[in-house]
């Protein structure tokens, strides 16, 4: 399968090296092959002749030889000059933001690995380049990587999250160490394969020492003195002393924002009042960057007064704009914040920072659970997007306005940081996703980690079988609670997703995010139950079908799958990330059970375990054509599963006339179809475990209803035995008992 | 008195109707949570103390008896399925 993306190279084509070079030769002769694969117009783009050759001097420079790691020579600055007693000077930093040239694919490239706070992270954004036409096509991130350094290069190897379907995810950076007074080196990325097979290789030259610039036009109302800087070491706080205005407080995080200036002043009457109508008309009508489109830009006004303002609390600022392609505005209200004072100078500071971080979608410490996905809060964050007033470090350490200005380094948390800089693209720019919607879907293991430590619970999920379902195979995960400090929690039954106390989001290839919604839900009452430590229990679940968005793995690639699951003490305990490859099928037989399997009808049908509903016939006769003809297809179990489990019940269908049609249960049907099923799935493939006993519970009580007690017990004792063999977790086994 | 019943977090393009001694004073659609500032609308009504306001969104319903603070706020919980109506807290928001 030949795919157009970009981190592919064409087949045939040789890998070029990305050892560090030495000579001039050398930087030649690989270009010779990135020139030779730009022939085909639906290939990869490569760095070009031209942006190779203005860099190779910087590649080649046979004046860093010999000097010592960590430090250039002041020879190699004037080679001709004496040697006198050589002056160690300091290398450039390398992170910073790289682009590839402008042919083909094109990537914007963020290193940040050294510098102020590194994150250790890359990532990246691909425009598709056609004639004059520039549009957007992906991004990635690597969220951890390993750096290498030598005398001459520095080498960042990790693996990528991608928005777009790709094999190649491994990322290996190279980029020449140069000194701080010389140009900086360009970074040559070449992307392979967890198994080694090479893919393309990008030479991007040095853009910025920022990840991204944003641009800021900045309007005001006439009776408003805008905020111009703040010196932090004016009142007591967490970090050093410094002038920070807007600009330099985002220049710190990574962020560049260019105030493009010719601030209009906005005339109003004497005791005007805004609220989000016409703060949104000011916008249309003075923000003169505005586009419908995402594009970083943003526009801030600064006001008096805002309609919500009550007698006992103030407004201060607010990202007004929800309506259409958001974040693109937002405003300041000075009208209790006015002034020189540095209480009011801070809050002035405080506050525009504050409002530019929604407009670049992040919520507050204490709303990050209400993003989407959902992530815990952080009510002890020392950032730019708490309020003082709710600062809670947790630990009955010192709470409240006081104790946070004390601490506060003036400054985003690191996650926040991560997003800021790394992102993909549509969560961070102005008009990309709605207002907190993706605002920090690339946060994982580390939330994981830092949950379990303080709530005594800990929630894993997983694909529950197989490595790599074809396209088409139901996908069903396993979510398993691990009870670590004794207490309540839901029963195992109740952490299945259609109760609503386990929720799970799904992060699609295509780059949206999917808050899966079962078709079917149960309203409950919590029904909980007191666990020792070390309780384990695990469910599965189908989220194959979803009420919203229909079939939810529709597309073959990477599926980036987190749970949250609602304790009843109120805690949100999150998952770690369970990663679905999904393959592309395989053959043509693959095709057609792939587009049987992903018919809306026969995922809804699957979801139901089955039915007789005459409105789902497409979804079911699509079920029994996998299971009889393509028995060798992955999904062909699950249907004999699912034929299996609704032949085992009962079905009711109310007739045109009114009256009751009951088709009982087909005791016969049901043994073959789901002794099929379980014994496909004895050894390694067919369903999962967890799948596996739910039969055979399903089938012993369908006996058991039919007076066969005896074929129950056996039932039962065969599933129950098979459990134990694979050492299921005891509320597994248990829940099998007689 | 004039109460301002803010309208908080977890509205999500709701229909929110707003009732004093059962009588609708205040009637909105497309009611939606910004969380820039932790609030969807404020719904001014008038209303004298021991008057009950009670706030309808969903199924949903909070009431609450007025006392002398002029400030409600309405709230759904993460879970989608609590509405709580209380005392609005002091201080700035933004
Ligand atoms: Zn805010």
């Amino acid at each position: 399968m030949t795919a157009i993306e970009p981190n592919a190279a064409l087949q045939g084509s040789t890998s070029l090296d990305l050892e560090p070079r030495t000579s001039p030769a050398d930087a030649e002769s690989s270009l010779g092959t990135q020139t030779g694969r730009e022939a085909d117009p639906s290939g990869p783009s490569f760095g070009s002749a031209t942006v190779a050759d203005r860099y190779a001097s910087d590649l080649t420079t046979a004046d860093l030889l010999g000097q010592t790691d960590g430090t250039a020579q002041r020879e190699a600055l004037a080679p001709g000059a004496p040697a006198a007693a050589p002056i160690p000077l300091p290398f450039r930093t390398t992170s910073g933001r790289y682009r590839s040239q402008a042919v083909g694919f094109q990537l914007e490239l963020r290193i940040d690995v050294d510098g102020r706070r590194p994150l250790r992270r890359l990532s990246g954004d691909y425009f598709n380049i056609s004639g004059g036409t520039v549009s957007y096509f992906g991004s990635w991130t690597v969220d951890a990587v390993t750096v290498t350094t030598n005398a001459t290069h520095v080498k960042i190897v990790g693996t990528a999250r991608t928005t777009w379907t790709t094999t190649f995810t491994v990322a290996t950076v190279t980029v020449p160490r140069t000194p701080i007074f010389q140009p900086a080196g360009p970074a040559t990325i070449r992307w392979s394969t967890p198994s080694g097979a090479i893919g393309a290789t990008y030479v991007c030259g040095w853009e910025a020492g920022a990840f991204r610039t944003v641009e800021l036009e900045q309007d005001c109302e006439s009776s408003v003195t805008p905020f111009a800087q703040y010196n932090t070491g004016a009142l007591p706080s967490g970090g050093p002393a410094r002038t920070l205005s807007i600009g330099t407080a985002y220049a710190e995080a990574g962020v560049q924002m260019v105030d493009t200036g010719g601030a209009n002043i906005i005339s109003t009457p004497s005791n005007h009042v805004w609220n989000n109508a016409s703060l949104h008309h000011a916008m249309e009508a003075h923000f003169s960057r505005r586009q419908e489109r995402p594009q970083f830009k943003v526009w801030l006004l600064h006001a008096q007064r805002h309609e919500f303002t009550t007698a006992t609390s103030t407004l201060l600022g607010i990202m007004f704009d929800q309506q259409g392609l958001q974040r693109q505005g937002c405003a300041t209200f000075y009208e209790r914040i006015a002034g020189n004072s540095p209480v009011n100078q801070r809050r002035q500071l405080y506050t525009n920072v504050h409002e530019l971080g929604h407009c670049l979608n992040l919520f507050h410490s204490f709303h990050k659970n209400r993003m989407d996905p959902p992530m815990p809060n952080r009510p002890g964050s020392l950032s730019w997007m708490n309020y003082p007033s709710m600062y809670d470090p947790g630990g009955g350490a010192p709470a409240g306005d006081g104790p946070f200005w004390a601490a506060f380094p003036f400054q985003f948390d690191d996650l926040e940081l991560a997003h800021l800089r790394h992102g993909f693209r549509n969560n961070v720019i102005m008009g990309g996703n709605p207002f907190g919607k993706g605002a920090a879907s690339q946060e994982g293991e580390e939330f994981a980690a830092l949950l379990s430590d303080t709530t005594g619970l800990k929630l894993r999920i997983s694909q529950a079988a197989g490595d790599m379902p074809v396209l088409g195979t139901p996908v069903v995960l396993e979510i398993d609670l691990t009870v670590e400090r004794p207490q309540q929690v839901h029963t195992r039954e109740q952490l299945h997703p259609k109760f609503g106390f386990v929720q799970v989001a799904i992060n699609r290839p295509r780059g949206d995010v999917v808050v899966h919604e079962p078709t079917v839900r149960h309203c409950a009452e919590p029904d909980l139950l007191a666990c020792d430590s070390g309780t384990r229990l695990p469910i599965s679940a189908y989220i194959g079908y979803d009420a919203t968005v229909g079939q939810v793995f529709e597309d073959p690639g990477t599926y980036r799958i987190r749970a949250v699951y609602a304790a009843p003490n109120g805690s949100l305990v999150v998952s770690n990330t369970a990663t679905i490859r999904v393959a592309a099928p395989r053959s043509t037989q693959d095709d057609r059970a792939a587009d049987l399997l992903l018919n809306n009808q026969t995922g809804m049908a699957f979801a139901l375990q089955g039915t007789d509903s005459p409105y789902l016939v497409q979804g079911t006769d699509a079920l029994r054509t996998v299971a009889d003809e393509y028995r060798e297809h992955p999904g062909a179990v699950y249907a004999r599963f699912a034929l299996g489990m609704n032949a085992a019940r009962s079905f009711s269908t109310v007739e045109p006339d009114g009256s009751v049609h009951v088709r009982e249960p087909d005791l016969g049907r049901a043994d073959s179809l789901l002794w099929d099923a379980i014994n496909m799935s004895r050894e390694d493939g067919g369903l999962d475990d967890l799948t596996v006993y739910q039969a055979g519970a399903y089938l012993a009580e369908a006996h058991a209803k039919a007076g066969d007690t005896d074929g129950a017990h056996g039932v039962r004792a065969e599933i129950r035995q098979l459990a134990q063999s694979k050492n299921a977790p005891e509320s597994v086994v248990h829940s099998l008992d007689e | 008195m004039e109460l301002a019943v803010e309208l908080g977090e977890g509205f999500a393009d709701d229909e929110v109707t707003v009732l004093v001694d059962g009588q609708e004073e205040w009637h909105r659609t497309g009611v939606t949570t910004n969380y820039s500032v932790g609030i969807a609308d404020v719904a001014r009504i008038s209303g004298e103390p021991g008057a009950l306001v009670e706030v309808r969104v969903r199924d949903l319903a909070g009431r609450r008896e007025v006392g002398e603070d002029a400030r409600l706020r309405a709230d759904i919980d993460v879970s989608g399925k609590k509405l709580a109506l209380g005392a609005a807290s002091q201080g700035d928001i933004f």
